[in-house]
This record gives structure tokens, C-alpha cells and sequence, in this order.
């Protein structure tokens, strides 16, 4: 009996692999293809590409229908056609799901759900819920399955479409069939077969015939099995493309007959098997075929025969990576290694069986399956008023959320904005201290550590504050008012207020090491510089270079960045000019940099008392091994002009 | 292999940002929020095993790795990727890059969650969304032109116009050194730099401009 699961899983790998060639009487892919391309209406051309995507992949050549599926993409990005993207998105979750992905099937069947919902698409919602199912039974989840089950149920009876109601219901059989529930799942199958019958689907109406008789033999009821799997048997000699159905009923008969000890007739059904199997060059199938062969062997007393078959059939499951086969497969070898007597192998491959079944099955779970069906009818009612309590409840959350994230947010901003003003303070202090001592070796100690302290700042407002800013911005917009017209002014406002913040510590960093100039060089990092500063209404900044194409190294860069910076500071504070000009013009191992207003400028006498910023410049020009020199008349403007010889470093 | 067409992931260095997204996603039943990563190699193992998610929200300051190499480097491999960067600057020249590196958005983390809804349907129609604040930013970006062709013609520093002036006098460098007080040197750059300006070839080339665009008319 432990061949069940063995065959069941065979059954739902392959079912809707062969389920369609064997009956496709209509237009064949190539047909569908060339449809296609005439067709001038994108919908229609839509639905052509998809029916043919679903055939190429019924009949195996997938490649193909990789592309056909790209096409069918970008169509549906275009038109939007939900009811084409929720069949190729059931067609990629049977690929991916048998193609050994199972997680895909659940995404693609998640999106399946929740496309269809948003469209109103019943149909796809429906279809979702049932490649849920499905992905769940592949996780041996089987109350989740037959939840979603019974939930894609009622939809498919409403839209009237038998088919998937059939699936449907044979899938609900699988499902409570695992759950070790056989009456249950007999009677779902042969409501599947019934509705397959009727929608003359005779492949389909064989397979459930199929899983009907292993109901049966499950339940050791030997004759009901073989009388429908005879039933099966009739269906799939009358069906010369139907391989699967064929290898399943000969699989089933070599095993009835086997137990019932007519071996010969045994033997010729499980030779047929495994040609089948061997023709398909399916690893699974053979693997199924070595199972019953070593059941047979046992059967007819032949130990070391079933020895043989259970190691090989462990080693193919192994190999196809079929969790459940393997399982089975080892439970099997410890059997068949204590019967010929080696029990130090039957007892660890026993260890290594119980390892891995525990992960798989708890003890409990058969029960809980067929407690849900029961508790799936009364439940309904409980859900809608826990759904209505909880509602009230989250409506009170909601507000205080509001408040709190309002709350830590302020708290938030004040905190770093203190610590930032606190540390610039000290920086500041410590700046003028060392400004006395007018020693070039500690100025350029300075001015590293100056732009070191300013990088590390910049890093950690932009980094460190602009994240968490950015982060509080977001939960804030996420928070649901519920209308509210207070709470929507509340939320609005602290809104505004991060962003401000945000936007503050952007500017702040900006300043202090700007991100163009690390990235794009000193020219590009000028452009932005003057257009912010003409953009701030402040004054005119105009921007010229020549020869400025290769990027000066990165503290030379930052340096003259700092110098233009200070100067074009000092003409909006002082100059009152409307326009201002700033020159780069790079030649043969020579920078020099003019920058010009139009402003009041200063006399001679004037001259002497330069601020504090001047110096400042002359130092680090200076420490850049280069000349200054300013000039200014009174009414006409000051410019200053600066030469700096590039070292091979600095021109790197 | 693809994911579906409304799975979205974030990479970002900051734990917070992507709880932020990944609870803002959540609330939007047309996505599906399918992962958060916080390096580039925790992303590419994702897709290898998972398979190519249909949108990226892609951080650009991310510790040590650059968002916009890394950009570069997924379009290259995942052509069907939409990558939207998501961070907080706003400069041009970044912006411009990112686009040009393949990304197909540019988000600002000072979002509105509507604002992303918009942002994923442009781009997923294969149209580049630029938040709105971006939108001001890059208008005024354009090349500013420095090229002496297209009848543009370049500022001259007051200085430049001083030498310019004493060259049509057919003064002599060393002359015009001596009376604006300035070395040899300092007049040959500006004059080579009067001429890359102009695009004059020579100095006859810089007085035919002078003459035309009436350069010291004013």
C-alpha cells in the first residue's frame, strides 16, 4: 500500500503534460502561429499566441514556447488583456511548477489572484485559487489545498465552466486522498469523472477512473480496484496518444495482479510499464516501474530481487530530486534489507526514512484535513464578525500609529540636527584656534582634517539622517486616516515637516562635500554649482572651461572646488553684484581660474583689511603651489585671477 | 526565468527604508512584494535561484557599491528588469547618468506611495518616469552650449577682454605683459584661452571674430 504515494505523485506531475495531446483536434501551434501574425487586432492575435503557447508546451517543446510567451508579454503590456495574462500566467506556473520551481507556481498563482480581483475577472480568480491549490498539494500543504479548493469551487459553478470544475473536484479528491480520507476522495473523483464524461474529455475520465482504483487499493478493497482500473484500461486502449494513462493502468494491473498471485500476467503488465517508461525517458516513471517490480519481488519471496529494485528505484528518486518518491523508496529498501537479513542497513536506511518522513508528514495532519472540511461549512459566519471586531479595533490603532510616528519623528529630527549643530560648533571653535598659528604644515593638516570632518559629516547626514528621514517619510504616507478629516491634516503636516527635513539635510550634505564632485569631477560639479546659485535668484553665476575634460585628482579637485566656492560666497555677501563669472581654462600642466563680478568692488586702501576669507583662499592656494592675484575698481567689480602649477599628482 | 509582471524588489543598505517600502507594497494588492536586499550579491543569487522579480528599486549610495554600475551591470544581464532607482539625490548629472547606465525610473525616497503606483505603471508600458521634482531640475540642464558654433558666444572675463583689446591695438605679448601689469605667461593663456573659447584657429581668426560678433562693441 505504500506505493500510493508513489503513484499519486506521478499522476499530478504528468496529468496536464499528456491530458491535452491527446485530445487536441483543433488548429496545431505552428497553424495558430501564422494565424497570429495576420491578425491584425492585438486581442485576438493575444488569444492565438497563448492557445498556441499551451500546446507547444502539451507537446513538449518549450523553447518555442518561451519565445511565443515573450511575445504574449509584451502584447499584454500594451493592451492590458487580463484574461490573456491569467492564462499564461496558469501556463508559466505549470512549467515552472513542474519544471522542478514549486515556489514559482505559488507567485504566479498569487498574482494570478490578485490581477483577477482587481479586473473583476471571476473566471481568473477562480483558476488562481485552483493553481493555488494545486501548488500547495505539491507541499504536501493539504488543508491549504482544499481550502483554496472549496474557495475556486462556488466561482467555476457560477461561471459555469465544467472543466475547471472537474479539475477542481479531482483535485479535492487528491488532496483529502493525501489526507488519508479514501471515502471522501472517491466520492470527489467521481463527480471529476462524471463531468469529464460529459464534456467527452475520455483522457481525463480515464486518469480519475485511475485514481478512483488506487482509492480503492489503498482501502485493500482489491476487486473495486481492479474494476476501475479495468475501466481505465478500456479508456486507454481506445486512446492510441494517451502514454500516461496506458503506463498508469499497467502499472496499477502488474501490482493487483502480483498481490493476487498471478505473476505471469503481473509481469507482462509491468514489461509494458517499462517500455513506456523507457520510450518517455521520464527518470520518474522508471523509478515508479522499479517500486512495483521490487513489490513484486517480495510478493513472490524473491528478497535479493527486491533488494535490487529498491536500491535502484532509491537512486533514481534521488536523482529527480522527488522528495516524496525518496521517502517512500527508503522505507521500502530498510524492508527489503531486513528481510535478507543485513540489519545494520535496514535500521539506519529506517533512521534516515524516519528523518526525512517526519519533515514531511505530522501525525496530526490527516486528522486536521478532514476536521476542515467540517469546519470550513461553520466557519464563515465566525470570520465576518471577527472581520467586523477587527475593523473597530484597527480604526483605534490607526490613530495612535498616527500620533506616535508623528511624535518619534520630531523627537528624531531635533535629536540629530542637535548633535550635527553641537559638532560643527566644537569643529568651528577648533578651526579658529588653529587659524592663529600660521604654520603651512598645520594648515594643510587643517584643511585635510577640515575635509575629512566635512565627508564624514556629509556621509552620516546623508547616509544616517537622510535613510532614516527618508524611512519616516514613507511609514508616515502609509498611514491610513480613514478619512478623518483631523488625522488627514495631522498626517499632511508632519508629511511636509520630514520632507522639509529631508530636504535640509540634503542640502546640508550637498554643501558640505557635494556628490558630483566625487563622482563627475570638478568641471561637472561647477556647472551644477553655478546653476543652483543663478537658480537661487541670489546672483548671475556664469560658468566657462577650456581644456577641462580630463578630471583633476580628487583633494586638487576638492580644493579649487572650496576656493571658487568661498569666492563666489564672498561676492554674494559683500559685492552687491548682479553678475558674476567663473573661468576654468586648463593647458599644459597650468590651471588658472578667473572669477569675476560686476559688483562695487574696494579701493587699494581697502585692500589691506581682507576678511578672513581671503586669507583663508590665499592659504589654499598656497598649499596648492599656485600664484593669486586680485584686482578691483570701484563701481566696476573685482575679479581675481589664479594660477595653480599641477603637479603630476594633481593631474592624475 | 521571469517572475510575474507585478513583483517588486528593493535593494538598499538601510533596514529601514526597506521595511518602509515593503509595508507601503503591501498595502497595494496589485504588487508583490518579493524581497528586500541590502548587497548586490544577496540580489543576483536571488534572481539565479527565484528568477528575474519584474521591478527593482535600486538605491544608488549603497555602502560600498555604486547603484549606477551596478544599474549598468543588471540591464546588461536581466534586459527584462525594470529598474527604478530610489534615493535621495537629486543632481542632474546623476540622474542623467542613471538613465543613461539603463535605469527606466528615478525616484526620490521623499515619495508619495501614490506617486510609486505611477512611477511602476510608466515604466512597466516601457516609458521612463523622473520624479517631479526632477522634472525642474533637469530643464534648465541642457548643454550649456560651449561650443563657439550655433551663434553662441561664450561670456569673456573681463581680463580676456583687456587682452583681446590690446591684441587689436597689434600690440606685442610682451607689451600688452608690461601694461597690465601681468607675466608673459599669464597673457599667452589668456590668449590660447580666448581662442578655444572663440574657436579661432590663430590670432588673424581671433581678430575676423572680434570684428564680427562685435565682441568690444559693448
Amino acid at each position: 500500500m505504500q506505493l500510493i504515494k508513489v503513484f499519486f505523485l506521478l499522476s499530478l506531475f504528468k496529468i496536464f503534460f499528456f491530458s491535452v495531446t491527446a485530445q487536441s483536434n483543433e488548429l496545431k501551434p505552428d497553424e495558430l502561429l501564422k494565424k497570429a501574425t495576420i491578425e491584425k487586432a492585438d486581442t485576438s492575435k493575444l488569444k492565438l499566441l497563448v492557445e498556441a503557447a499551451n500546446q507547444l508546451y502539451d507537446l513538449g517543446q518549450t523553447e518555442k514556447m518561451l519565445t511565443v510567451i515573450e511575445q504574449s508579454r509584451q502584447l499584454i503590456a500594451t493592451t492590458q488583456f487580463v484574461p490573456a495574462q491569467i492564462e499564461l500566467y496558469r501556463l508559466l506556473a505549470d512549467y515552472y511548477g513542474f519544471g522542478g520551481k514549486p515556489e514559482m507556481r505559488h507567485l504566479y498563482a498569487d498574482s494570478m489572484i490578485s490581477l483577477s480581483r482587481k479586473a473583476k475577472f471571476n473566471l481568473g480568480e477562480g483558476k488562481g485559487l485552483a493553481t493555488k491549490a494545486l501548488a500547495y498539494v505539491v507541499d504536501f500543504k493539504m488543508e491549504k489545498a482544499t481550502e483554496n479548493y472549496k474557495a475556486a469551487i462556488p466561482i467555476f459553478e457560477k461561471e459555469n465552466d465544467y472543466k475547471w470544475l472537474a479539475k477542481c473536484y479531482k483535485g479535492l479528491g487528491n488532496s483529502l486522498m493525501q489526507g488519508r480520507d479514501n471515502v471522501g476522495a472517491t466520492q470527489q473523483y467521481k463527480l471529476a469523472a462524471k463531468m469529464f464524461k460529459n464534456l467527452g474529455l475520455k483522457n481525463d475520465e480515464g486518469l480519475v477512473y485511475g485514481n478512483i482504483s488506487r482509492a480503492f487499493a489503498t482501502s485493500s478493497m482489491l476487486d473495486s480496484a481492479i474494476y476501475y482500473n479495468d475501466k481505465a484500461s478500456l479508456i486507454a486502449s481506445q486512446l492510441p496518444g494517451a502514454v500516461q494513462l496506458q503506463f498508469i493502468t499497467n502499472m496499477s494491473a502488474a501490482e493487483y495482479l502480483s498481490k493476487k498471485g498471478q505473476y505471469a500476467l503481473a509481469t507482462e503488465a509491468i514489461r509494458k510499464a517499462q517500455k513506456i517508461a523507457e520510450s518517455k525517458q521520464d527518470i520518474s516513471m522508471l523509478g515508479a516501474v522499479y517500486h512495483i517490480s521490487g513489490a513484486m519481488a517480495v510478493d513472490q519471496k524473491d528478497f535479493k530481487r527486491a533488494l535490487e529494485y529498491s536500491l535502484l528505484s532509491r537512486e533514481i528518486h534521488k536523482k529527480s530530486g522527488n522528495y516524496s518518491g525518496q521517502v517512500e523508496s527508503l522505507k521500502e529498501l530498510s524492508k527489503a534489507y531486513s528481510r535478507v537479513g543485513d540489519y545494520k542497513n535496514a535500521y539506519e536506511t529506517r533512521v534516515e526514512y524516519m528523518g526525512l518522513n517526519d519533515s514531511l508528514f505530522s501525525a496530526n495532519s490527516a486528522k486536521e484535513i478532514n476536521e476542515l472540511n467540517v469546519k470550513f461549512q461553520t466557519s464563515e459566519k465566525e470570520k465576518q464578525i471577527a472581520e467586523q471586531n477587527l475593523l473597530i479595533a484597527n480604526n483605534n490603532i490607526r490613530l495612535r500609529n498616527l500620533l506616535f510616528s508623528l511624535m518619534a519623528a520630531g523627537l528624531l529630527i531635533s535629536l540629530l540636527l542637535a548633535l550635527y549643530f553641537q559638532r560643527r560648533k566644537t569643529f568651528q571653535q577648533s578651526l579658529i584656534t588653529l587659524k592663529k598659528e600660521q604654520d603651512l604644515s598645520l594648515l594643510k593638516a587643517l584643511m585635510t582634517g577640515e575635509e575629512k570632518e566635512r565627508s564624514r559629516l556629509a556621509r552620516e547626514l546623508h547616509d544616517g539622517l537622510g535613510g532614516i528621514l527618508a524611512a519616516a517619510q514613507m511609514q508616515i504616507s502609509n498611514v491610513e486616516t480613514s478619512g478623518e478629516q483631523a488625522a488627514l491634516l495631522k498626517k499632511q503636516k508632519a508629511t511636509e515637516l520630514v520632507s522639509q527635513a529631508a530636504s535640509e539635510s540634503r542640502r546640508i550634505a550637498h554643501n558640505l562635500l557635494p556628490e558630483t564632485l566625487l563622482r563627475y569631477g570638478l568641471d561637472e560639479a561647477l556647472k551644477e554649482y553655478s546653476k543652483s546659485i543663478t537658480d537661487s535668484k541670489l546672483i548671475q553665476l556664469d560658468y566657462e572651461s577650456v581644456g577641462m575634460q580630463l578630471n583633476l585628482d580628487q583633494s586638487a579637485g576638492l580644493s579649487i572646488y572650496r576656493i571658487i566656492q568661498e569666492l563666489v560666497n564672498n561676492i554674494i555677501k559683500h559685492s552687491g553684484a548682479t553678475e558674476a563669472l567663473v573661468q576654468l581654462q586648463r593647458e599644459e600642466g597650468k590651471l588658472s581660474i578667473t572669477v569675476e563680478d560686476n559688483g562695487k568692488g574696494f579701493s587699494p586702501q581697502q585692500n589691506g583689511k581682507t576678511g578672513i576669507g581671503l586669507s583663508n583662499i590665499r592659504s589654499r592656494v598656497s598649499y596648492l603651489n599656485g600664484s593669486f592675484d586680485i584686482r578691483s575698481e570701484e563701481q566696476k567689480g573685482t575679479s581675481v585671477y589664479i594660477e595653480i602649477q599641477l603637479t603630476k599628482n594633481a593631474a592624475a | 526565468m521571469q517572475q510575474p509582471d507585478n513583483t517588486i524588489v528593493v535593494l538598499d543598505d538601510h533596514l529601514l527604508i526597506r521595511e518602509a517600502i515593503e509595508k507601503i507594497i503591501a498595502e497595494n494588492t496589485s504588487y508583490i512584494f518579493s524581497g528586500a536586499f541590502h548587497t548586490s550579491s544577496e540580489l543576483k543569487n536571488y534572481i539565479e535561484r527565484d528568477g528575474v522579480p519584474a521591478f527593482l528599486l535600486l538605491d544608488i549610495n549603497l555602502g560600498n557599491e555604486d547603484g549606477i554600475l551596478l544599474c549598468k551591470q543588471l540591464r546588461k544581464q536581466y534586459p527584462g528588469l525594470k529598474i527604478v532607482m530610489l534615493t535621495g539625490l537629486t543632481q542632474a548629472t546623476i540622474v542623467k547618468n542613471a538613465i543613461k547606465n539603463g535605469a527606466n525610473g528615478f525616484m526620490l525616497k521623499n515619495m508619495q506611495k501614490e506617486e510609486l503606483w505611477e512611477c511602476l505603471s510608466v515604466v512597466s508600458r516601457g516609458e521612463t518616469w523622473l520624479h517631479k521634482d526632477l522634472q525642474q531640475i533637469l530643464l534648465g540642464s541642457g548643454n550649456s552650449g560651449q561650443s563657439a558654433d550655433n551663434g553662441y558666444t561664450p561670456k569673456l572675463s573681463r581680463r580676456e577682454k583687456e587682452v583681446l583689446e590690446l591684441i587689436m591695438k597689434e600690440m606685442t605679448t610682451q607689451e600688452i605683459a608690461n601694461t597690465l601689469f601681468i607675466s608673459v605667461n599669464t597673457v599667452e593663456t589668456h590668449r590660447s584661452g580666448l581662442m578655444s573659447k572663440l574657436g579661432a584657429k590663430n590670432i588673424a581668426g581671433l581678430v575676423k571674430i572680434t570684428i564680427e560678433k562685435g565682441l568690444l562693441d559693448g
